[in-house]
């Protein structure tokens, strides 16, 4: 049954020379779980903000939306809040309440049920989500992930037909991700609610979606069953084509016929299939370069911390090594230490025992410590931003005369020329991220360390992101960045390292050191690791089966 | 409605006749219980009475709404309240021996305070409103975390004062007292909260009614020697005053004065931080309170 | 176990008002006595020895100026012990007063620090939705910001003393420059977020009319029971207060009214509600310990 149609769609921001959205038609049936993607600007947010009234952003809009038949405009302010639950990206800002149990209430309060008809839902709500456990809890004891399932949690209690999400995972790490998504799907298949929502992390989210639909500047590009759309992407060459989850790329660039692997299985059963009746060619998968050891940047010598005297040790004699002029990569589930690691190196905190040297001279022995010898980009970047404009913020950082030129040439760099005049919160995730970027730089650092660099930026962005780093390290600045993106690292990074439980487990170049693993690897790698087992990236599996992807 | 009115009118009078034929002792020594019964129920008639002015709930007042003018009705809580206030001093000075000015005191601040909640009620706030209140409660309490380096200085008044200059006495009001009410929840409740509240609202009142009309411009220097005052003088001599009113059954002039030279270097250093506070964030504060408000149109709805 | 801590929010809030308001407005020594000791176990009881101890370093000097102060400037009372230098007597009846004042106020710190186990916010913010609904939504989003913007200007703190804008170092003014830097930027954050919250509010249907309010607290027949007792007891001593059986005077001579059988039974009546906590944990402590013996 059609549950929700948009027809003839176009929506312009007030002041807007363009379009946000033009001519969008889409008609979504009760219990389909819809995936809208596209790179950031493309119009995703605004179409889910206008399926609910309340969320509605001003301005012109002219088509129709259509809600079980009915007109959107027409239906009552009850109806729609009780009946389109919607869900954003920040799982913090969402919630209202000090305690999870009233924050689940909240919905129901407003809609003005009973105290007996409450208590009811919230129980079945809880217990449907595994909250019992934390339901006494005060909401900012919360661990990300468990806030965003809060916030959906609350939303449901409401008992919508439709749940409308925008991009509720970016600001989440891939296991409260995955466990998100997945109540998500759990929500789809036994309650049969309705659910639209825009992803970045096309990996997880494809495989659950009964349709995609993929927006460019505002117009549907592709509509259909995740088959359909990811030839059609194929097809036009369209760069979220790069996007795609690995098996989809692989198969689109080797074979076109037969059916489209949507997840790493498939893939593994296509590349056995693939095997049988083509010749391989592992050996053209690029070979490792050893490493051209440098100069030490950044030691740390069997480093022992703890946040308390009653606390548990978080680093438990930890040893590491940083060239001058790599990219290090520092991974590790959460909890494992790898921003405390960052913490000790940028002076912040002290190990209470071992040393952290810098070229070899102890960390507290360093004068001007943030004077050209470390820049700290923080996990939330706008820890950095005081000021009105970016301009001055970047102007903030630098005296005497050639600042300007000085801005002039770290702005070009990030590639921020265009936003020096905007409010440093009115910038995207991946622009602040690079104008936090610029003024960290503005010092001059010759290391640089970053935290989660790449949380809530799409695949563009990362790409750009990572040219920056490269440009960085090609003029010698030597840079350690901690993440959870092992697809970024395995990408860009020089070295990469595993944390466990306050230690290092193992450190490589980036083909050995995914190589070597079984699951903490990348899917690539999981995919091909019977036929090829050096391929780690979708290009390698690609270039290892003679085949070519398309340039985009 | 009338005949509510003149029921009330009618039972205040009754009370008021009672106390006074108290006062002038012409029934002597301790009430019996059926006075006091008479008393008690004609208080309450009249208390129900007059609560027909009382702000009701869903009335289209939505279009109408203006901050920091004296509407009709409120005008009529502060006559409700002035009139509440004078049956409380009636009603201790009659019927409590040692505690009397404890009690009166405490009574007249929660009828103001009620009267203040009851107004913000009664418009059905906004999303945003609240919001917004909330923050600026929260940043008023928490405020203190970012000059970790200055532990006695608070910044509590500072950004009450700044919330009564952006969006108006009422809303300095609320988050004065909200504030005072939340920190006590991280420091512990007592009996002094209420005082606390009543002073920090009353430091918001005024800094909404001075400064929200535009006549007198927000400037730093302005803004600096105005929280100075306000905290000496205002938030001072109130929570100083209230330490007596508390601890001592016997409240003289004199222990007044004595209390508040004895809290002079506490009042000083926090108008000292409190200046300062003001000189340096109320600039950016007030530029980002007006940014929003353009932005969404909260708070100042025409 | 349950505990008189954990009976309905209404139920607590009732006791301290009779509690509260009885070692407010009755200047008794005799039921200040009782009020004092009965809040000092119970606050004992709950907080334990740190957090008792914590209270005395407080009370003990503000006892001792309130002691002070009163016969400093109170000079009524007809024994008269001895002529301040300014020609003001010092009283006997004074140096009473001063100290009954004391004890009161000993009592009040005491019962309000177990008033503060007792009533965690949520309790609170529950009895305060029942009278102004909005302003328990302030408050209670007053209370989620508190922690997050700690935290959010600790993470600021960190992040701009590693671009160089440490408040730890420097000149004051540049300190003090730098920590407006903090919550200024703090407060566009802030506010940021705000509008997001709103959003969040009106997706999930706030300004609809006929808010209800929701509370995990229910009214049990337990509850019920301990209203009653508690009512009871308190109007039983609000009845003997009135009718003038607790009267004590202080001036122009120290003296109390004659006991009578009334009097002592509100004296009674005042012991067992102040106690009432107290008996009832001691109570269920007994009754659990002898049904894990039979276990």
């Amino acid at each position: 049954m059609e549950l929700i149609k948009v027809e003839d769609l176009n929506f312009t921001y007030p002041g807007g020379n363009t379009a946000a959205l033009a001519e969008i038609n889409i008609s979504i049936n009760s219990g389909e779980f819809v995936t809208v993607c596209g790179q950031s600007g493309c119009g995703k947010t605004t179409l889910l903000r206008l399926l609910k009234p309340a969320l509605s952003p001003v301005g012109e809009l002219c088509g129709g939306i259509y809600f079980g038949g009915k007109s959107l405009a027409d239906i009552d302010a009850r109806g729609q809040a009780a009946d389109i639950g919607f869900v954003m990206q920040n799982p913090e800002t969402q919630i209202v309440c000090d305690k999870v149990w009233h924050e689940l209430a909240f919905g129901a309060e407003n809609l003005g049920l009973p105290n007996s008809e409450i208590r009811a839902r919230v129980a079945e709500m809880a217990a449907f989500f595994g909250i019992e456990e934390w339901f006494r809890s005060k909401t900012c004891d919360l661990s990300g992930g468990q806030k965003q399932l809060l916030n959906l949690a609350s939303v449901m209690v409401m008992q919508p037909s439709v749940l409308i999400l925008d991009e509720p995972t970016s600001q989440l790490d891939p296991i409260a991700a995955r466990e998100f998504l997945e109540t998500l799907k759990r929500l789809n298949l036994e309650l049969g609610t309705t659910i639209i929502i825009s992803e970045h992390r096309l990996e997880e989210v494809v495989p659950l979606s009964d349709r995609i639909v993929v927006l460019d500047e505002g117009r549907i590009i592709c509509n259909g069953c995740p088959q359909e759309v990811v030839r059609q992407l194929t097809d036009i060459g369209h760069i979220m084509a790069k996007a795609l989850p690995v098996p989809m790329r692989v198969f689109s660039a080797l074979e076109r016929s037969g059916e489209v692997p949507l997840t790493v299985r498939d893939g593994r059963l296509w590349m056995e299939r693939f095997v049988q009746s083509n010749p391989i060619f592992p050996e053209r998968i690029p070979k490792v370069q050893p490493l051209r050891k440098g100069d030490v940047a950044v030691t740390v010598k069997d480093a022992w911390f703890r946040y308390g005297r009653e606390l548990p040790d978080i680093l438990r004699g930890l040893n590491l090594e940083v060239f001058k002029g790599e990219i290090f990569a520092l991974m590790g589930g959460n909890g494992a230490g790898k921003s405390t690691v960052l913490s000790l190196i940028s002076g912040v905190n002290t190990p209470y025992s071992g040393k952290i040297l810098i070229n070899g001279v102890p960390l507290k022995k360093i004068p001007k410590l943030y004077d050209g010898v470390l820049g700290v980009l923080p996990q939330s970047p706008e820890c950095l931003f005081v000021k009105n404009t970016v301009r001055l913020d970047l102007e903030d950082m630098i005296q005497g005369k050639d600042g300007e030129k000085e801005i002039e040439d770290i702005s070009r760099l990030c590639r921020i020329q265009g936003l020096l005049d905007r409010h440093p919160s009115d910038l995207s995730g991946g622009e602040r991220q690079r104008a936090a970027l610029a003024k960290v730089l503005l010092k001059k650092p010759e290391r640089l360390l970053l935290d989660e660099p790449t949380k809530g930026m799409d695949s563009n962005f990362k790409d750009e992101f990572a040219e920056i780093l490269r440009s960085l390290t090609a003029d010698g600045v030597t840079i350690l960045l901690v993440s959870h993106d092992i697809e970024f690292c395995a990408k860009y990074a020089d070295r990469c390292a595993l944390m466990f439980d306050g230690e290092i487990i193992s450190v490589a170049r980036p083909r050995e050191f995914f190589a070597g693993k079984s699951f903490y690897t990348t899917s690539a790698n999981r995919m091909a690791r019977s036929q090829v087992p050096a391929a780690v990236l979708a290009e390698d599996i690609i270039l290892a089966c003679g085949g070519k992807e398309k340039k985009l | 409605m009338i005949k509510r009115v003149i029921l009330g009118a009618i039972f205040g009078v009754l009370f008021l006749a009672c106390c006074v034929a108290q006062l002038t002792g012409m029934t002597d020594g301790q009430p019996t219980l059926i006075q006091l019964l008479v008393q008690l129920l004609s208080i309450a008639l009249a208390a129900f009475a007059i609560s027909c002015f009382l702000p009701r709930k869903n009335k289209a007042e939505k279009s109408k709404r203006s901050y920091a003018r004296l509407t009709k009705r409120n005008i009529l809580t502060a006559i409700l309240v002035i009139i509440f206030a004078a049956v409380t001093v009636v009603f201790g000075m009659v019927y409590l021996q040692n505690r009397r000015y404890y009690l009166i005191s405490v009574l007249i601040i929660f009828e103001v305070m009620l009267a203040f909640f009851a107004m913000f009620e009664g418009r059905k706030p906004e999303a945003r409103e609240l919001v917004t209140v909330s923050v600026l409660c929260a940043l008023a309490v928490a405020g203190r975390a970012a000059f970790y380096m200055l532990p006695q200085f608070k910044a509590t008044l500072a950004v009450v004062i700044i919330a009564g200059v952006c969006f108006g006495g009422e809303t300095g009001f609320l988050v004065g007292a909200a504030a005072a009410f939340v920190s006590n929840f991280f420091f512990g409740q007592g009996a002094w909260t209420p005082w606390q509240m009543f002073a920090s609202g009353l430091v918001g009142l005024i800094s909404g009614l001075v400064f929200a009309n535009g006549k007198i411009p927000a400037t730093r220097v302005v803004l600096s020697v105005f929280g100075a005052v306000m905290a000496v003088v205002v938030h001072g001599i109130i929570l100083n005053a209230s330490s007596v009113f508390l601890w001592q059954p016997e409240p003289t002039f004199e222990m007044l004065i004595a209390s508040c030279i004895s809290g002079i270097p506490f009042d000083l250093i926090y108008g000292a931080s409190t200046a300062m506070f003001l000189w340096f964030i109320s600039e950016p504060m007030i530029e980002k309170l007006e940014r929003l408000k353009t932005k969404y149109e909260i708070l100042s709805r025409r | 176990m349950v505990g008189f801590r954990n009976s309905h929010p209404l139920v607590c809030f009732i006791y301290f008002v009779f509690v509260l308001g009885f070692s407010m407005l009755v200047m008794n020594p005799i039921s200040l006595g009782i009020s004092l000791m009965c809040g000092f176990l119970y606050s004992l009881m709950l907080g334990g020895k740190a957090s008792v101890r914590k209270n005395l370093i407080f009370v003990i000097p503000l006892m001792f100026f309130t002691a002070v102060l009163n016969p400093l400037f109170n000079h009524r009372g007809v024994t008269i012990l001895w002529y301040f230098p300014g020609g003001n007597p010092l009283t006997a009846e004074s140096i009473i007063f001063g100290a009954v004042a004391a004890v009161m106020l000993a009592s009040v710190i005491f019962w309000f620090s177990c008033f503060n186990r007792i009533f965690t916010s949520d309790k609170l913010m529950y009895l305060f939705g029942k009278v102004s609904p909005a302003l328990s939504l302030i408050l209670s989003m007053t209370l989620r910001f508190v922690p997050r913007f700690s935290g959010q200007i600790k993470k600021i703190i960190t992040a701009q003393r590693c671009i160089g804008k440490d408040q730890r170092c420097g000149k004051v003014t540049e300190r003090i420059k730098n920590g407006g830097a903090v919550l200024s930027a703090m407060t566009s954050w802030a506010l940021e977020g705000s509008v997001i919250t709103a959003d969040s509010m009106k997706a999930r249907g706030y300004g609809l009319s006929g808010r209800t309010a929701f509370s995990p607290f229910r009214f049990t027949a337990r509850d019920f029971k301990f209203l009653l007792v508690i009512v009871l007891l308190g109007t039983y001593t609000a009845l003997g207060a009135t009718l003038g059986e607790l009267r004590f005077w202080y001036f122009p001579s120290f003296g109390g009214k004659a006991p009578t059988g009334f009097s002592i039974s509100v004296y009674a009546a005042y012991f067992i509600l102040c106690g009432l906590p107290l008996i009832i944990d001691l109570w269920e402590v007994r009754r659990w310990n002898s049904l894990r013996s039979k276990i």
